[in-house]
């Protein structure tokens, strides 16, 4: 698939918990328009406003693309290594210092199973935790 | 034959605004006024959007004193280069099916930044009568019908019209019918 | 949900809405019930607001905001009195039914219209609607549960359907809906204090054996911490170090000068996000995360359904997937079992561990069919869209367990309550008085989206929702000299927020509503962070609260004042600076 080409992306709308089926169309690389899946026992072939018209988040110039510190109270774009570096330090540190539990962390509801799958596994197995939780009351 | 009109269904209507969206993409995308054309309208009484009915004698048009607002192809069409935003027609339309709308034209960027303001103001906006037109620049007929994900949106074809009164006509033998028979008893 | 969407629209007779604005909040499972009206099903809604949903009902009970259990109660109360429940459903499914007939003794359809200002004869006919259906469905969402009762209320529709027999068949059941895409997701992959992948409770030694095998190390088996008793923590010292990805608490946490409070005097605030968010503006690091769209997974929807999600587009500059991230981290941290190629190894991992919810469903059969509804034990399992059919339950007996639900608004019914093996009970922490006279409810817009860091980067939503807007009925915006479109201040004891006024119907007397969509004016900073005790569910949808018209003037004040709490300009000036995106 080159770039130029035009694609149909198979997904899951980001929003609500319906989860209804939609295409994504993608032209050159960026995500152009949205397609409602016919085939979805859910929604059968119709969206919302926000399933048809809520992509254009990911292309907006404000996404974040590099790992920032603050240093003296401002921002400064920092490369992968470095930031990492510096979490894993500072979660080392008070980890000795203040035990496991000193630590929480907020998984999301908008993030894949996968990725809170792992979140979670990162709290218990590598933090030692069971502060994890998410903004499912919210 | 009559004009065409959407209409749409209150015992359907979501109120989700995927009409809306959709109405305002579509002529954003055709270079027009991005100001969508049709209204969620809430009321204790339900909910719909409100639209033009593309009258066939319409009061917009006969009040428009520049004609900028012409009956053409079975619809009632704005021409929004020639309106001059006397606001006119916008009073006399019986459905307040027209408002007076500035957005930006697409060819000016809207200022970075000015996502939303309290007290925003824009410079560089023209203000015209915007209404429904049918979405006459796109290939596949008024958009607010095609997304209505309810399908309380329906476009009413002219001749449809005339099949639809003679149905009726045929459901008001029935009743004189059964009002009669009841009597008769 | 114990049941699956697409049921709404074919199997389900009667429909009770609850503490859901299905219409804005939901609206293709509001298709649903449209679709079923139209094939002759009826509709009960009880809301305080006059929602699409209410506007389409046969019966609309308005019940003021806070006096769900008074009304589920009077139902039950009517259902029992009246002969209406399934009593053998009850004999050989449920257990408790007489300690619930006790409890509910006292909220007759009288008291209860006294109560809560809802016409006697209406909880009479929705009562009876209701029990002689033949398949009634119930259908809930954050109007039930955001209250410092919010389980107390569920267990209470969980009675109903139980007395009637309503569950474990097509078109039944209690059905909450999820506000968001994976909020089951990340339930069910223990992102939750006291379980693990799967609900396996974490203090249990045999559960975390089972994990601690895989992982190779051995797990912590004290319960965490709440999200909402986070704040707390922190102000104790017990907590030094928050991570947080894809969540913006500082404007989606109740009582939001609080939890903000609460951060500055953290050691290390981690965010993990797509944009710099109100909390990540915040934060000592910030990390960028690929978006929806840019990355493989999988959800799961508010019915179970896991679905697969897909990558159509690389992310820009920089962003990594939040699992590489981690990964990376745990690198670091000297873990190595963590180390995946694809999220496929790791949804293999997750059906290892837990094969009796998630063994049967693969990324081959995602591919195939259009998500599967776990349970699903095995590859040739189709999947279970109905749970507790032929009325097995989860519990240790096998039924049902009807538990009594008591309620006063002023004071927690102790006393009556004592009289009970296993009672739950209700009272509302915040009640109007003559400084806060009327009660502010929350919710959402059709066009956004939580607190707006998607959907208010997207034009043609933006378009049509720019602005906050507080609904307030004529007759409160006419003795206080409100007209539509005027501003309005509200205050509560935790802060004060202005916006423009929408006068409405929709909106019951003494009854202001808006939503959590916009830092110029963020709901959060006034709601109530009194937690829910079984669920840590903070009370958001009902505070005391003041109303008052302002001036354009003070209006602009108050935005610019926002402006600079919020930070808003340090987005933009981190994105000129640093954005190396794709356009
Ligand atoms: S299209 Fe609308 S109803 Fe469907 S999942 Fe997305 S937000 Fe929810």
């Amino acid at each position: 698939m080159t770039e130029k080409e035009s694609k149909r992306v198979l997904t899951v709308c980001p929003y609500c918990g319906t989860g209804c089926g939609l295409y994504l169309v993608v032209e050159k690389g960026r995500v152009v328009g949205i397609e409602p899946d016919g085939l979805h026992p859910v929604n059968e072939g119709e969206l919302c406003v926000k399933g048809y018209y809520g992509y254009q988040h990911i292309d907006n110039t404000e996404r974040l693309t590099s790992p920032l510190i603050k240093k003296d109270g401002k921002f400064v774009a920092v490369h992968w290594e470095e930031a990492l570096d510096f979490v894993a330090r500072q979660l080392a540190k008070i980890k000795q210092e203040s035990g496991p539990d000193a630590i929480a962390l907020f998984a999301s509801a908008r993030a894949t199973n996968e990725e809170n799958y792992v979140a979670q596994k990162f709290a218990r197995a590598v933090i030692g935790t069971n502060n994890v939780d998410h903004c499912a009351r919210l | 034959m009559l004009n065409s009109f959407v209409i749409a269904n209150p015992n359907r209507c979501l109120g989700c605004y995927t009409c809306v969206v959709a109405c305002s993409a579509a002529h954003r995308k055709s270079g027009l006024q991005a100001a969508p054309r049709l209204h969620i309208t809430y009321s204790p009484r339900g909910t719909m959007p409100v639209q033009c009915r593309h009258c066939e004698d319409a009061p917009c048009a006969v009040v428009c004193p520049v004609n900028a607002i012409e009956i053409r192809d079975g619809m009632v069409l704005v021409k929004e280069q020639a309106c001059i935003g006397c606001k006119m027609c916008a009073l006399v339309c019986p459905f307040g099916a027209i408002t007076m709308n500035g957005t930006f034209p697409p060819s000016i960027p809207k200022p970075a930044g000015q996502v939303q303001s309290l007290l925003a103001w824009l410079a560089g906006q023209k203000t015209v009568a915007i209404k429904c037109d049918l979405c006459c620049s796109s290939t596949d007929g008024p958009q607010c019908v095609k997304v209505c994900p309810t399908k309380a949106l329906q476009l009413i074809a002219g001749d449809q019209v005339e099949r639809l009164i003679k149905l009726k006509r045929i459901s008001s033998v029935a009743v004189v019918d059964s009002i009669l028979n009841e009597e008769g008893e | 949900m114990t049941n699956s969407i697409p049921e709404i629209g074919k199997n389900t007779e009667v429909i009770f809405v609850i503490g859901s604005n299905t219409a804005e909040c939901h609206p293709l499972v509001a298709r649903q019930i449209i679709k079923a009206r139209e094939r002759g099903a009826r509709l009960i809604v009880a809301d305080p607001r006059l929602t699409e949903m209410a506007n389409k009902a046969d019966i609309w009970l308005r019940v003021p905001a806070g006096y769900n259990i008074p009304l589920i109660n009077c139902l039950l109360h009517v259902i029992i009195k009246e002969g209406l429940f399934d009593s053998a459903f009850i004999k050989e499914h449920t257990e408790g039914f007489d300690d619930v007939k006790q409890a509910v003794e006292e909220f007759t359809p009288a008291c209860v219209a006294g109560l809560t200002g809802i016409p006697e004869q209406d909880l009479i006919e929705a009562a009876r609607l209701y029990a002689r259906a033949g398949a009634a469905s119930i259908i809930y969402c954050m109007g039930v549960t955001q209250f410092s009762f919010g389980t107390a209320t569920v267990v209470a529709l969980s009675n109903l359907a139980a007395i009637t027999g309503n569950l474990g068949r097509p078109g039944t059941g209690v059905n909450p809906l999820r506000g968001q895409n994976n909020v089951q997701g990340a339930c069910d992959m223990g992102c939750l204090p006291n379980s693990l992948p799967g609900y396996l409770n974490v203090t249990d030694q045999k559960n975390r054996a089972r994990f601690e095998k895989e992982w190779g190390v051995k797990l912590p088996a004290k319960v965490g911490i709440k999200i909402s008793e986070v704040p707390d923590a922190i102000l104790d010292g017990c907590i030094r170090a928050l991570y947080v990805f894809g969540e913006n608490p500082v404007m989606s946490d109740p009582d939001s000068n609080h939890f903000r409070h609460a951060v500055e005097h953290l050691d290390l605030l981690v965010v993990q996000d797509i944009f710099l968010t109100e909390t990540a503006r915040l934060a000592d690091v910030v990390l960028p995360a690929a978006c929806w769209g840019e990355k493989d997974g999988t959800f799961s929807n508010t019915e179970r359904r896991v679905q697969r999600v897909r990558k159509a587009v690389d992310p820009p500059g920089e962003a990594l997937p939040d699992w590489q991230v981690f990964s990376a981290l745990a690198r670091l941290l000297d873990y190595h079992k963590m180390n995946y190629l694809h999220p496929r190894e790791i949804w293999e991992e997750v059906r290892r561990l837990v094969p009796e919810k998630f063994g049967g469903i693969t990324y081959q059969r995602l591919d195939q069919e259009r998500g599967i509804n776990w349970p699903c034990p095995a590859e040739d399992h189709p999947g279970t869209p109905i749970l507790y059919q032929g009325g097995k339950f989860s519990t240790p007996s096998g039924k049902a367990v009807l538990r009594p639900v008591l309620f006063d608004p002023v004071q927690v019914p102790g006393e009556k309550a004592a009289s009970f093996k296993n009672p739950l009970t209700g009272s509302l922490s915040e009640l109007p008085d003559e400084t806060y006279p009327f009660v502010l409810t929350t919710g959402r817009r059709v066009y956004h989206y939580h607190t707006g860091t998607m959907t208010r980067r997207c034009e043609p939503l933006d378009q049509v929702g720019p602005k906050q807007l507080i609904e307030i009925n004529p007759v409160d915006a006419a003795r206080l000299g409100i007209a539509d479109g005027d501003f309005v201040k509200l205050s509560t004891r935790r802060g004060s927020i202005a916006a423009t006024a929408w006068v409405t119907e929709r909106v019951p007397e003494k009854t202001v509503f808006t939503t959590f969509h916009f830092w110029e004016a963020n709901v959060n900073e006034l709601t109530n962070h009194t937690t829910d005790p079984v669920s840590g569910i903070p009370e958001i949808k009902v505070a005391a609260v003041q109303v008052k018209k302002i001036s354009p003037a003070e209006a602009k004040q108050l935005y610019e004042e926002k402006k600079e709490k919020y930070l808003v300009d340090l987005t933009r000036e981190v994105a000129t600076k640093f954005s190396q995106g794709r356009r």
